[in-house]
């Protein structure tokens, strides 16, 4: 069967609550099908914030995007998700990955048996909220754990991934999985792993979600476009491992720099370090033809949504009435 | 004069432009948690039902923007929208 072409959107829940809500509400209208709210403890609560978005809005699906096992227990996250399923029902998702690594830092959480940690976690979280009742010693340890209320429709659960063993993983368990990755070459190669952890697992491809969650910015003005990627493609360069890096051409050199100007906040000349290699390799962004036209690219590959992610444009209202009106009906 | 009546007084050909400049306003403004929870609530649903850019609608933006960038509401009023007059009455009632 084949699978129709779905839109997301995340947003990173770092101001006012209503903001996120506004913006929600919009890319709802503008045909949105997904919206994904990242999850940092130093942000905006993500399972409030998606409790808000769900009493404004009636047709678009939501969920944290992603979460983690280390922050959150899995039992929590599964209470989480099936009490907002109760405010969007049939709307909601989950995502959940091996966290963001600078945060949990932060906290001292050092993430260890990450694969097997993500593979239980999924566990857990899909019995519970099937309503099962959870035993398991392993990771986490569950002691007949039970939801004592019931959810009526299954929670699709997405793995986000980046890395050959978590991507893997992702095609053997999740109903999804989110691909943190903008560039055609970065994407091909992830599908691979994921084609092989399903293959292993005995599934088929069209029982999951490929989702590429992009970093993207669009305006009807290239250069401000890409001026608004810059800040976010610094960052993943920043946080990049050597190989990708080499993979994409870039200098270790060049990746260090923008690391060090990161480090003594010199945002001005982070950003403008970045080159046109970095934002080809991490970004999505350009006039809306050109964002349209690489698109297209991930779709042929076998992407089933694409997630439109930070920083979305230069003006995110504008940009996704862009995105609304120019981009999405020739894709859909 | 009242937040309603300086509301009122837009010409309703700039009701369009006026929604779109206070609400860029808001949303880009650092200072956007200075509004009333209430407030915000308000705005939401003029936005949900599609009726930000009504009359009572940019009411709402309107007063919105003078708790959380008086200044800049102002300037909107009186450069973007080329209502100087109201922007005169907007700094008088933020004054009181």
């Amino acid at each position: 069967m084949k699978k129709l072409t779905k839109f997301g959107i995340e947003f990173v829940p770092q101001e006012a609550c209503w903001k996120t809500v506004f913006y929600s509400i919009q890319s709802e209208r503008r045909g949105f099908d997904y919206l994904w709210i990242t999850d940092h403890f130093n942000n905006r609560n993500v399972y409030a914030t998606l409790a808000a978005i769900a009493i404004y809005t009636n047709r678009i699906k939501m969920g944290p995007g992603v979460t983690n096992p280390f922050l959150s227990h899995p039992v929590v996250t599964a209470q989480a998700v099936a009490s907002i399923n109760e405010m969007a029902p049939g709307r909601t998702v989950c995502g959940i990955g091996a966290g963001d690594a600078t945060t949990l830092r932060m906290l001292g959480v050092a993430p260890q048996k990450v694969l097997t940690s993500v593979k239980e976690a999924t566990e857990i979280i899909r019995r519970l909220t099937a309503g099962e009742n959870v035993e398991m010693k392993g990771a986490f340890s569950v002691a007949g754990a039970k939801l004592n209320f019931k959810v009526k429709e299954r929670i699709p659960i997405y793995v986000g991934a980046q890395g050959p063993k978590m991507l893997a993983l992702a095609g053997a368990i999740g109903d999804g999985v989110l691909i943190n990755a903008s560039s055609a070459m970065d994407i091909q190669l992830a599908l691979n792993h994921v084609r092989g952890g399903a293959s292993e697992a005995g599934r088929n491809m069209d029982e999951i979600d490929v989702t590429a969650y992009t970093s993207f910015s669009v305006d009807d003005d290239e250069k401000n476009a890409i001026e608004a990627a810059c800040s976010v493609v610094a960052f993943i360069v920043a946080g990049s491992p050597q190989e990708i890096l080499e993979r994409h051409g870039i200098p270790q050199a060049d990746a260090q720099s923008i690391r060090d100007a990161l480090g003594r906040k010199e945002w001005g000349s982070a950003f403008s370090s970045v080159t046109e290699e970095m934002l080809s390799a991490f970004s999505i962004c350009g006039t809306p033809d050109m964002c349209s036209e690489k698109i297209i690219t991930l779709l042929k590959l076998g992407v089933t949504q694409f997630v439109v992610g930070s920083p979305i444009g230069p003006n995110v209202r504008k940009s996704i009435d862009t995105i609304g009106e120019r981009i999405l009906p020739g894709l859909k | 004069m009242t937040m309603k009546e300086i509301a009122q007084s837009i010409p309703e050909e700039k009701l369009e432009d006026a929604w779109k400049v206070l609400v860029d306003l808001l949303l880009t403004s650092s200072k956007a948690n200075r509004i009333p929870v209430e407030m915000s609530k308000a705005i939401l649903s003029y936005w949900q039902r599609g009726t930000l850019n009504s009359r009572e609608g940019v009411q709402q933006l309107l007063e919105a923007a003078v708790y959380a960038e008086p200044e800049k509401a102002m300037s909107l009023l009186s450069e973007k929208l080329m209502l100087p007059g109201l922007a005169k009455m907007l700094a008088r009632l933020e004054r009181r």
